[in-house]
């Protein structure tokens, strides 16, 4: 079991060049006892840090502790209430993202800040434009930014429209426009969420070469333990907008830092418990679909969920996953074969009949299908049941009008769901937007879970969220199991698959290559065959 | 020598031109600006006003009808990009108030005004505010394409949030683009009641302000797009009024007049069928505010 065993530097494949102990280093930056309050919330309550010359310095932190809002601090999207920043030793203040540029911090967020339609070349110029006369003097930058890119090994197209990148392309340009505004401090905001396992080695890498000379520090936020471990010289963690620790990466494991981040102990694995099992609730058969480009990404899937089950799909995104998801849940015709809710053909049938038949879904997209964000946190969890009584008053949608609403029907289930789901929000009327990623799934799963459903389709139910809600909502989904609902689990996270599924289906370009029992596999077998290297024959299949 | 005919149809371009590229201005920063119908009909008032007080001089009309839209600009870049009302909500409010008080205002403290003189030197019997149109369109390009203060007018448009990160001031280049591109849209209205029809009537604008709106989608917020779309609508514009000078009985006079907005219509349907909204700044109308 992993917590047994003693911590590895895993993620990135091999160990950083080396840590950085010495305390002569110099001290780039030092925040002292930052402030910052928010209407009903202390996000950063009197924080101090500091960044050594040359040094990857990660934030660790929970989802709404506080790491973004420091650093925006730092880099004059916010106002501090209190505190002082000093850049190598003397006090700044830094009221704009062009004070912090001009003091040499950058900062590239997790949403690319790219304008679509300039070319890669303007993006990475914009705000530092060399010119020659009134004009841009293009061929001077294109030979400067060649220049870094070749350093750094930062390739990208100079002529490419951000719309044509790939994400981890995208994060090149952000990381050369860095460069290019001549940042002595880089402060990097989950940098690693979006990116492809493959990049992010490559990713690493360039960190680490940047760094190398000494001339550039980076600061890595970040919720991911092994991350901050393999990645970082030194660990800052925050918790509840409180500083907790500043520890040396090099002399830390992945438990005590959950243990410092979440300030408990948290389980990575959870026991489960035997259940009983009933007949077939959910069963597809011979199904196919095109996906938005008309593609055949569907190719015939077959496959069952008993009552009591989790059955886990295992697979890289893009295999079909989404379509399967989308075909069960109405959302995308079938173009062959049938849909099964508890021996109903509900084979395109609309999404509202699928669910009026006890069918739960966790989308994988939270934002997009998982809420409206613009409406709030108790109108969210009511949606689905909006027209249903005690919410709406017989005919009318309970959204309108406080007269014909039951607005205090809506609060009541609203609090008591909060309060079950541990959803942190000040009050029901909060628009879903503001919620951290975090809560946004524990709305959503509070939301169907409330809804007595039989079935549950969970998309990616815990990627990038933090460990503590991670643990939260696989218990929520361990004790739906023993209560004898059936879940179809779709994920990438090999540990998440192996350790709630009872059968695996391994989901390979648009087909199962195979479905078996959890206790007759092991994680790396798993590995090999969503990968398309290896298949397991299983009588499961047939 | 150009034909004649030509050259009365192309006379009218600048009216149509001006307030297009004005309006583009704006939009390119991201602000609507759907005040072009009323700042114009401000602006042939304003001509009209300064001619009969300023020493009946042409150049100063004009210039003081730029300088009234620049004003009205200026209101609504307050409004909008400082005090982030809706854009929408101001930008038809203000319609309504510069259309009224132009024709409230021309009737309350101007006698009846002829404009007498015209425009000199012209060149291919075009006047000079016709090439200055075309070299407005050139600039305008240029500056778009390979200037950094074009770039920050892009970036604005697309991505404020990028720009503001960039150190580009965001509220400040909304504000010079609105108010710039006001000014062109008054001058464009001034051009109208001095020069094409040398005297105010009241709603003499007749659409035009929302047809150079119109433009500026047909013209996918490009120079040369919306250089073309003018150019397309002049040539209608004249068109119908060759058809009423030559008198042509078996259409009935109102259908003609309505023809050139027809052109335009079915020339936005053939474009909107090919691309929808495909060049339209991706943040236009949306206030921007740091958290």
């Amino acid at each position: 079991m992993r917590e047994s065993e003693p911590e590895q530097r895993t993620w990135s494949g091999e160990t950083p060049s080396g840590t950085v102990d010495t305390t002569e280093n110099e001290n780039i930056l030092e925040m002292r006892n930052i402030a910052k309050a928010f209407p009903g919330v202390v996000a950063n309550d009197h924080i101090d840090f500091d960044l050594r010359a040359g040094e990857i310095h990660s934030i660790l932190g929970e989802n709404g502790a506080g790491k973004t809002t420091l650093m925006n601090i730092l880099y004059g999207l916010y106002r501090m209430d209190e505190g002082e920043i000093l850049i190598n030793g003397k006090q700044v203040s830094i009221e704009s993202p062009r004070d912090a540029v001009s003091l040499g911090i950058s900062m590239i967020h997790q949403f690319f800040t790219l304008v679509p339609g300039l070319p890669v070349i303007e993006n990475v110029i914009l705000g530092q434009e060399p010119t020659k006369g009134p004009f841009l003097d293009l061929k001077r930058a294109e030979k400067e930014v060649l220049e870094l890119e070749g350093r750094f090994n930062l390739e990208v197209d100079l002529q490419a429209k951000p719309e044509q990148l790939t994400v981890g392309q995208k994060q090149k340009v952000e990381i050369l426009k860095a460069l290019y505004q001549g940042a002595k401090i880089l402060v990097m905001d989950e940098p690693t969420s979006v990116l492809m396992p493959h990049e992010k080695e490559e990713l690493m890498k360039t960190l680490r070469q940047m760094t190398a000379e000494g001339a550039l520090s980076i600061i890595f936020i970040t919720h991911k333990l092994p991350e901050a471990i393999a990645a970082s010289d030194r660990i800052t963690i925050l918790r509840k907008g409180r500083k907790v620790d500043t520890v040396e990466a090099g002399k830390v494991n992945q438990k005590t830092l959950a243990r410092k981040m979440v300030g408990r102990e948290v389980l990575f694995r959870i026991a489960k418990s035997e259940t009983e099992k009933g007949g077939k609730a959910l069963e597809v058969r011979g199904l196919k679909a095109i996906d938005d480009t008309g593609k055949q990404t569907l190719k015939g899937v077959s496959l069952y969920v008993l009552e009591g089950e989790i059955l886990g799909i295992a697979g890289v995104s893009g295999n079909g996953q989404e379509e399967l998801v989308d075909v069960i849940m109405g959302l995308r015709p079938a173009t062959a074969g049938e849909v099964l809710v508890k021996g109903r053909d509900t084979t395109n049938s609309s999404p509202g009949k699928i669910r009026g038949l006890g069918v739960g879904y966790i989308p994988e997209d939270r934002l997009g299908r998982g809420i409206l964000s613009d409406m709030s946190l108790g109108e969210n969890l009511v949606l689905g049941a909006h027209k249903k009584r005690p919410f709406a008053h017989r005919w009318l949608l309970p959204f309108e009008n406080r007269w014909f609403t039951n607005q205090d029907q809506i609060h009541d289930h609203a609090d008591s769901l909060i309060v079950e789901y541990g959803i942190d929000a000040p009050s029901p009327g909060k628009r879903a937007r503001k919620l951290s990623g975090g809560n946004i799934q524990k709305l959503i799963l509070a939301r169907e879970f409330s809804m007595d459903f039989n079935i549950l389709i969970a998309d990616k139910p815990t990627s990038g969220l933090d460990v503590g809600s991670q643990e939260h909502i696989r218990r929520k989904l361990l004790e739906e199991r023993e209560r004898g609902k059936a879940i179809l689990l779709i994920s990438e996270d090999l540990d998440e698959i192996t350790m709630m599924s009872d059968r695996i289906a391994v989901m390979y370009e648009g087909r199962i290559v195979s479905i078996v029992p959890v206790e007759e596999t092991t994680k790396e077998e798993i590995g090999k065959m969503i990968t398309g290297a290896t298949r397991k024959e299983h009588p499961a299949v047939a | 020598m150009i034909p004649e005919a030509i050259i009365s149809i192309l006379s009218f371009f600048p009216v149509i031109g001006l307030a297009a590229l004005g309006g583009f201005l704006s939009q390119k920063s991201g602000v609507w600006n759907l005040a072009l119908e009323g700042m114009m009909a401000f602006g042939t008032f304003s001509g009209v006003f300064a001619y009969h007080y300023l020493g009946q001089s042409i150049w100063i009309s004009l210039l003081f009808g730029f300088c009234t839209g620049f004003l009205w600009g200026i209101l609504l870049s307050v409004l909008c990009v400082r005090f982030s009302l809706d854009q929408i909500v101001v930008g038809f409010g203000l319609w309504f108030i510069t259309e009224g008080m132009a024709g409230y205002l021309y009737y309350t403290v101007l006698p009846s005004v002829r404009i007498t003189k015209t425009m000199g030197p012209r060149i291919l019997s075009l006047d000079p505010i016709f090439y200055l149109t075309l070299l407005s369109f050139a600039l305008l390009y240029v500056v778009m394409r390979y200037t950094k203060q074009g770039l920050a007018v892009v970036a604005t448009g697309e991505n404020p949030k990028a720009a503001d990160a960039a150190g580009i001031n965001v509220h400040r280049v909304r504000f010079v683009c609105t108010a710039l591109g006001s000014a062109f849209v008054g001058l464009a209205g001034s051009y109208l009641s001095l020069v094409i029809l040398q005297g105010f009537t009241y709603k003499m604008v007749a659409g035009y302000g929302w047809t150079a709106f119109a433009l500026i989608l047909f013209g996918r917020w490009t120079t040369p797009g919306i250089l073309f779309g003018s150019l397309f609508f002049t040539f209608l514009v004249g068109i119908q009024t060759r058809m009423q000078v030559a008198g042509i009985q078996f259409i009935p006079p109102e259908f003609v007049v309505v023809l050139p907005h027809i052109g335009v219509i079915l020339a936005l349907s053939l474009a909107g069928a090919v691309g929808k909204k495909a060049g339209m700044p991706a943040t236009l109308g949306v206030h921007y505010e740091r958290e």
